[in-house]
């Protein structure tokens, strides 16, 4: 992972933490892939993300959020898109710094 | 789950689990593991059958990665001048009799076998067994089609179980149906949602799954170069009863005398 963000970045903009994420997916994730995701797109579709690219998007997002998430967390309701990634996590910081 | 019952058929002899980790039944707990399977039978509807063996070819599992997921987890059988595995589970040979095969329409089979799987020597009277017999309903369709077909198998094994008396819940299963390999795996799983199990409590509060349901996106498709017309991937699915577990369960929870009249 390059562009990870540092431990004192904090996405308290639920857009600006999408648009991130959607950055890194696109760019890192999907690298070589002729393949290019929105927001709304379905990530766990097709083999779009395998099980080593999930271990890297969890990685980008504990370092975003700025805690671990447990195992019991990662379901498909909170990871079926990146919209849904960030109100997930980035709501849940926002609402942890207020 | 109580224990007396099955305690009361062990004393008569009705049931007898080896010290090797097998079990021997008898009257009313086989009459019972009969009509289970016979039950299970009857809720897939009229399908082709195979009766497996309980050798496995290496390579069958080999071509399933299954060293991969399970490196410790067939069991080797050895004679003179001769070595085999036994099948730790039967939809590998589903899976072995389609291979490359070019399905016109999709495919719906169901198995039963002898399985053998070695968890580290650990069996219990709950039916953690070394040996054991296991149903399978296997399809192989489109990823919408099989999909939908584990979704009506988990509603019938609920109104099966409603209606024999037996408690237990449905849920995503923590243990993979690929293998312990990696955490990524294992995550995937969770969050994809590939397995789910019928699964009862024990007496030390612990869960036991008696049935799974898988899907296996295009991961034996891939492998044993299985093809649907009409399809760009043939996707795969099944569902795995392990008889013995549903017999001691239905036994613990209901009793035996509720058992025989279910079966009577």
């Amino acid at each position: 992972m390059k562009n990870g963000p540092s431990r004192s970045t904090f996405f308290l903009d639920v857009s600006e933490f999408e648009a991130t994420l959607l950055r890194f997916i696109n760019a890192e994730l999907l690298l070589g892939a002729n393949l290019t995701l929105n927001v709304n797109s379905a990530l766990f579709e097709d083999g779009i993300i395998d099980s080593l690219k999930i271990l890297h998007l969890l990685a980008f997002i504990e370092s975003a959020i700025g805690r671990p998430i447990p195992d019991e967390e990662i379901v498909m309701k909170h990871f079926r898109t990146v919209r849904v990634i960030a109100e997930r996590f980035a709501g849940e910081h926002r609402l942890d710094e207020i | 789950m109580k224990s007396e019952p099955i305690e009361e058929l062990r004393r008569s002899g009705e049931i007898v689990f080896t010290t090797d980790g097998a079990l021997i039944v008898s009257g009313l707990p086989l009459k019972l593991l009969r009509w289970i399977d016979a039950q299970l039978r009857q809720l897939g509807g009229s399908l082709r059958e195979i009766q497996c063996p309980a050798l496995i070819g290496r390579d069958f599992l080999e071509r399933a990665n299954y060293f991969e997921s399970f490196p410790h987890g067939a069991t080797r059988v050895e004679a003179i001048r001769r070595s085999g595995l036994l099948a730790p589970a039967v939809c590998y040979h589903c899976f072995g009799i389609l291979t490359n095969a070019r399905l016109n329409t999709p495919a719906e089979i169901t198995c039963i076998g002898k399985c053998f799987r070695h968890e580290n020597g650990r069996t219990d009277a709950a039916g953690r067994l070394w040996e054991f017999t296991m149903r399978e309903f296997v399809f192989v369709a489109t990823s919408e089609v099989v999909q939908q077909q584990r979704r009506d198998w988990i509603e019938k094994i609920r109104g099966f179980a409603d209606a024999i008396g037996l408690k237990g819940q449905v849920e995503i299963a923590t243990d993979p149906f690929f293998g312990n390999a990696s955490r990524g795996r294992k995550l995937l799983q969770q969050l994809k949602e590939l397995k789910y199990e019928f699964s009862v409590a024990l007496p030390d509060g612990s869960q036991r799954a008696l049935a799974s349901f898988n899907l296996h996106e295009t991961f034996f498709t891939s492998r044993f170069g299985i093809k649907l017309v009409g399809a760009p991937q043939a996707h795969s699915g099944c569902v795995a009863f392990g008889l013995e577990r549903w017999m001691l369960a239905i036994l613990a929870q209901r009793g035996i005398d509720e058992s025989a009249q279910l079966c009577g």
